[in-house]
């Protein structure tokens, strides 16, 4: 009689805890996969579209430049660009962003920033015309030619 | 307050605790399966946007390596144009390490047209996750020839 108002034994108790245990911790991991996956693909997202401004931009000027130079001492770090008329773009990279301004004499006209950690420029002139880098982590280059079509027409 | 006397009177524990037992183990059992069927649904789905963000990288890889490759192409001096020597530029690391046998194809054509031009055509392919070689990236640019080059 007392055995038949029982209501579970210890083994179904154990059976029923383990399961739910499992599946606690199977609900947990998915779920933090899922907050992880979400908040990695909106930095990707960030980072791709930084990345493709500041390609194109970055390929613009270096088209439309007459020269490149790269700074030395203090200015390590810098990439200032000659051209076309009076004006002179410098790229500066600061921590974990990158900043443009673009100067006609002394005169700023244009500064914008963009959130990439460059790791610096490489001017490299092997065979043909001069080609300026931007050096990004995860090993992503952009190349760009100086001064592009200069002999053209 | 009738019902809690329909009880008593029924004088029985066995029919009172049926009332208001919670679940057996057995519907236990199937829940739990049913949510670890929902769970690895979601694992699943989890797994596929992994690899759908992979590929958008690889793309992306290609894309840059593309335009990098033909800034290279495009500084070079104008009789240096041709398919045999741009095929000798190499791929960069990341590309190489980010797009599983990466191939790059040239192919350099002269423009007829007034100005003396060439229409440098270069695309690269790799292999997928699945062992197939996708749709490749295209890029297409026109070079003028150098004022002492043309006619």
């Amino acid at each position: 009689m007392r055995r038949c108002r029982d209501g579970y034994s210890l083994v179904e108790m154990l059976v029923v805890l383990t399961l739910a245990g499992t599946l606690l911790g199977t609900v947990s991991v998915t779920v933090a996969g899922l907050f992880r996956a979400e908040r990695t693909m909106r930095d990707g997202l960030a980072r791709d579209r930084d990345l493709e401004r500041f390609s194109a931009q970055f390929r613009s000027d270096v088209h439309q430049a007459a020269s490149g130079t790269l700074g030395q001492g203090d200015a390590a770090g810098e990439l200032t660009l000659q051209g076309p008329d009076a004006r002179t773009t410098r790229y500066t990279i600061e921590s974990q962003k990158i900043q443009r301004v673009v100067a006609r004499g002394e005169a700023i006209v244009q500064r914008e920033t963009y959130g990439l950690a460059a790791q610096g420029w490489e001017i490299d002139q092997d065979n043909g015309a001069p080609i300026v880098s931007a050096q990004l982590p995860n090993g992503i280059r952009i190349d760009a030619v100086v001064n592009l079509g200069r002999q053209a027409r | 307050m009738i019902a809690i006397r329909w009880q008593n009177e029924r004088g029985s524990h066995r029919v009172r605790r049926r009332a208001s037992a919670g679940t057996t183990v057995v519907e236990a059992i199937v829940a739990l399966v049913i949510a670890l069927a929902v769970l690895a649904t979601v694992g699943q789905l989890l797994s596929l946007a992994a690899g759908q963000r992979r590929a958008t990288n690889q793309r992306a890889t290609a894309v840059r390596e593309a335009g990098n490759l033909m800034e290279h192409a495009l500084a070079r001096p104008w009789v240096e144009i041709r398919t045999e020597e741009l095929t000798k530029l190499p791929l960069s690391a990341s590309c190489r390490q980010g797009l599983p046998e990466a191939q790059v194809r040239w192919d350099v054509t002269e423009e007829d047209a007034s100005a003396k031009a060439k229409r440098i055509r270069l695309a690269i392919d790799w292999q997928d996750s699945a062992g197939q070689r996708g749709d490749p990236v295209r890029l297409v640019a026109w070079r003028y020839a150098d004022k002492e080059a043309q006619p």
